[in-house]
C-alpha cells in the first residue's frame, strides 16, 4: 500500500513536473508569439504611416496595399504576407481600434 | 446600305459601335464611408509620372526636381509637383452655414456667376504638405487655375514661406490613336436638354424633330441626308425639373400638408417614354442622364433605370448609359458628358457664362490637364472613389462633346498629327438646335428647328 502510494506520489510528482515543463514551454511560445505579433504590428504601422501609399484612414490595409500595387508604387511584400496570414483582421486600418472612443 | 433599293426608299446607314471602358463609371455596390482624400491621392499618383515627364521635357536646364514638398529647400530654383487647391471666399462652404456667430448673416451664394474674387489664393498640395503660391514674378493670375488639377511648378520658396512661381506645366494632351479613314460621309447627331415638361418648351419643335429623324419631313434630298445620320446621342436633361412648381402650387391651395401625400407628376416621364419610343423605331439612341434627370446627383451619374422608361427599354436600339460616357463609333473615340463639369469649371474663372469660346477653351484645358472634371469633388459632387480616379484621361478622345451648353460651338485641335474635335451642344428646349457631326471630316453643323408664331 505504501509502495502504491509512493508510486502514486512519484507519478503525481512526475506529472506535475511535466505539467510545469509544458507550462514553461507554453509561456515561451506565448512570449515569442507576442514578440512576433509586436513586430508584425510595427511593420503594419509603418506601412500605414508611409505617405507614399496615400491616406490610411477610412480604407482597409489590404485594399490600400492592393491599390498601391495597381498604381505601381511597389508596396513591401511582407505586409501582404502578414495580412494574408491574419485572415479576419485584414481590412482594419490603424485607427479602427480608436474609433469606438470617439 | 446607303443607296435606295427602289426609288423613294432610303435605308439608314449603320456604324461600327463599340462601348468604351465604362465599367469604372458604374457603381456596383457604393460605399460612402471614406473621405475624399483618397480620390485626390489616386489622382496625383496616376498623373505624377506624366506631369514629371512633360516637365522634364519642357525645362531641360539644370533645375532641381523635388520629390515631395516636405523636401523643399528655401532659395533654390526647383520644380514641385502636386494638386492645386484654390481658396475662394465666394465658394459655397457648409462651414459658413454653421458659423457660431449669430450676428453674421449667412451669405447668399451665387450659383450662376463665378466664385472668383480678388482675395483668391492658390495652394499646391501633395501627400506630405501644402504651400501657397505667389504669382508676382509671372504672368499668370489666380483666375487661370482650377482646384484639383495636377501641375508642375517651377520657382523657388520665398523666406515668407510661400512659393514664388516662374512657370507652370500640365501633363499635356494624352496619346491618341490614329483612326482609319472613311470613304463616305456618315453623320452622328447630338442633342441635349430636350427638357420635356418644361414650361418654356414648345411641343411642336419636338414633333418637328421627330418627323425629321423618321424621314417624314422635307423632300427627297432631305430624306437622303437623314439616311446618312447613323446614331443619335441624347446628352442629358431629357426631362426638366418642374416638380417644385407644381408642389408649391398645391401646397398653397391646401392649408395643411399631409406628409403621406405624394405630388409626383408622372405625365412628363410618360411623354418622355413615348418620345423615345418614336425615336427608337427609326434610329439607335444613346441616352446619357443630365442634371435634371431622375438618377443620382453625384458624378458619375448612373444610367436611367429601365422601369422609368418601360416601353423604350424594350428596344435594343436604346442604350442607357452613364454620364460621362466613352464609346467608339467607326473607330473614333467619343467622350461625351452632359456638361456639368464644364459649367462648374466656368465658375472658377472670370469667363462670361454664355461665351462658347471660353467653354471650348475649358474643354481644351481639360484635355491638357488629362482630367475630365478636376473640380470634382470640391464644388462638383462626385462619388468618393478610393481605388482609382476614373475621370483621369488615359487616352485622348477624337471627339469630346459636352451637352447643355448655352450655344453651339466647335473647335478642332491638333495632337500628334490627328485632329480632335471639341463640341458644345446647345440646350434644345431654349434654342431648338441639334448638332450633326460628320465622322469622316470631323466637321460639324447645326440644324435649328424653328417655328414662326408671328405669322
Amino acid at each position: 500500500m505504501q509502495r502504491g502510494r509512493i508510486t502514486a506520489y512519484g507519478k503525481a510528482k512526475r506529472n506535475s513536473a511535466k505539467a510545469s515543463k509544458d507550462k514553461k514551454q507554453k509561456q515561451k511560445t506565448v512570449v515569442t508569439n507576442i514578440q512576433e505579433r509586436e513586430q508584425e504590428e510595427r511593420i503594419l504601422k509603418e506601412f500605414d504611416l508611409n505617405y507614399q501609399f496615400g491616406p490610411c484612414v477610412g480604407i482597409g490595409r489590404l485594399t490600400r496595399w492592393k491599390r498601391a500595387q495597381s498604381l505601381g508604387l511597389n508596396p513591401p511584400k511582407i505586409v501582404l504576407e502578414i495580412l494574408e496570414r491574419r485572415g479576419s483582421e485584414v481590412d482594419e486600418d490603424l485607427f479602427q481600434t480608436y474609433k469606438n472612443l470617439i | 446600305m446607303n443607296g435606295a433599293a427602289s426609288p423613294g426608299v432610303f435605308y439608314r446607314q449603320t456604324v461600327d459601335y463599340e462601348e468604351g471602358n465604362n465599367s469604372c463609371f458604374l457603381l456596383q455596390s457604393p460605399i460612402y464611408s471614406q473621405q475624399y482624400s483618397q480620390i485626390y491621392f489616386c489622382r496625383l499618383a496616376a498623373l505624377r509620372k506624366e506631369v514629371e515627364s512633360s516637365a522634364r521635357s519642357k525645362w531641360t536646364g539644370n533645375v532641381l526636381f523635388v520629390d515631395r514638398l516636405l523636401h523643399l529647400q528655401q532659395g533654390v530654383d526647383c520644380v514641385i509637383f502636386g494638386v492645386l487647391y484654390k481658396e475662394m471666399d465666394l465658394k459655397p462652404s457648409i462651414l459658413k452655414e454653421y458659423s457660431k456667430n449669430p450676428a453674421e448673416p449667412v451669405p447668399v451664394l451665387p450659383v450662376r456667376p463665378s466664385f472668383t474674387s480678388d482675395t483668391d489664393t492658390v495652394i499646391l498640395e501633395d501627400e506630405t504638405g501644402r504651400i501657397r503660391l505667389n504669382f508676382e514674378n509671372c504672368s499668370f493670375g489666380a483666375d487661370t487655375f482650377l482646384t484639383g488639377t495636377v501641375i508642375a511648378i517651377k520657382g523657388q520658396e520665398t523666406p515668407s514661406g510661400d512659393f514664388s512661381v516662374d512657370d507652370i506645366c500640365f501633363p499635356g494632351i494624352p496619346s491618341l490613336t490614329i483612326p482609319y479613314s472613311l470613304e463616305n460621309d456618315v453623320f452622328v447627331m447630338f442633342v441635349s436638354g430636350i427638357g420635356l415638361g418644361a414650361t418654356w418648351n414648345i411641343p411642336m419643335r419636338e414633333a418637328m424633330f421627330l418627323d425629321f429623324i423618321s424621314g417624314k419631313l422635307g423632300n427627297e434630298e432631305d430624306y437622303r441626308f437623314c439616311s446618312q445620320i447613323a446614331h443619335l446621342f441624347v446628352l442629358g436633361n431629357l426631362l426638366c425639373d418642374v416638380g417644385q412648381e407644381t408642389l408649391m402650387k398645391k401646397l398653397q391651395e391646401q392649408q395643411t400638408v399631409n406628409a403621406g401625400q405624394q405630388f409626383f407628376n408622372a405625365e412628363h416621364l410618360i411623354s418622355a417614354d413615348r418620345f423615345l419610343t418614336t425615336l427608337l423605331s427609326t434610329i439607335p439612341v444613346t441616352l446619357l442622364p443630365g442634371e435634371m434627370d431622375p438618377t443620382n446627383f453625384l458624378l458619375p451619374q448612373q444610367p436611367l433605370h429601365p422601369c422609368l422608361l418601360p416601353s423604350s427599354s424594350k428596344y435594343i436600339s436604346l442604350r442607357r448609359v452613364t454620364n460621362p460616357y466613352q464609346c467608339q463609333v467607326n473607330g473614333r473615340n467619343i467622350l461625351a458628358c452632359s456638361g456639368q463639369n464644364v459649367d462648374d469649371a466656368c465658375r472658377y474663372s472670370k469667363f462670361d457664362w454664355n461665351s462658347v469660346e471660353d467653354r471650348l477653351l475649358i474643354m481644351e484645358n481639360f484635355l491638357n490637364y488629362r482630367h475630365l472634371c478636376p473640380t470634382a469633388p470640391d464644388t462638383l459632387p462626385c462619388y468618393p472613389y478610393y481605388e482609382e480616379d476614373p475621370f483621369v484621361l488615359k487616352e485622348c478622345p477624337h471627339i469630346f462633346v459636352a451637352g447643355n451648353q448655352p450655344a453651339y460651338g466647335t473647335r478642332l485641335i491638333e495632337s500628334a498629327g490627328t485632329k480632335v474635335c471639341l463640341l458644345c451642344v446647345p440646350d434644345f428646349s431654349t434654342t431648338g438646335q441639334v448638332v450633326l457631326l460628320n465622322l469622316r471630316t470631323l466637321t460639324s453643323q447645326v440644324m435649328e428647328f424653328m417655328i414662326d408664331l408671328s405669322s
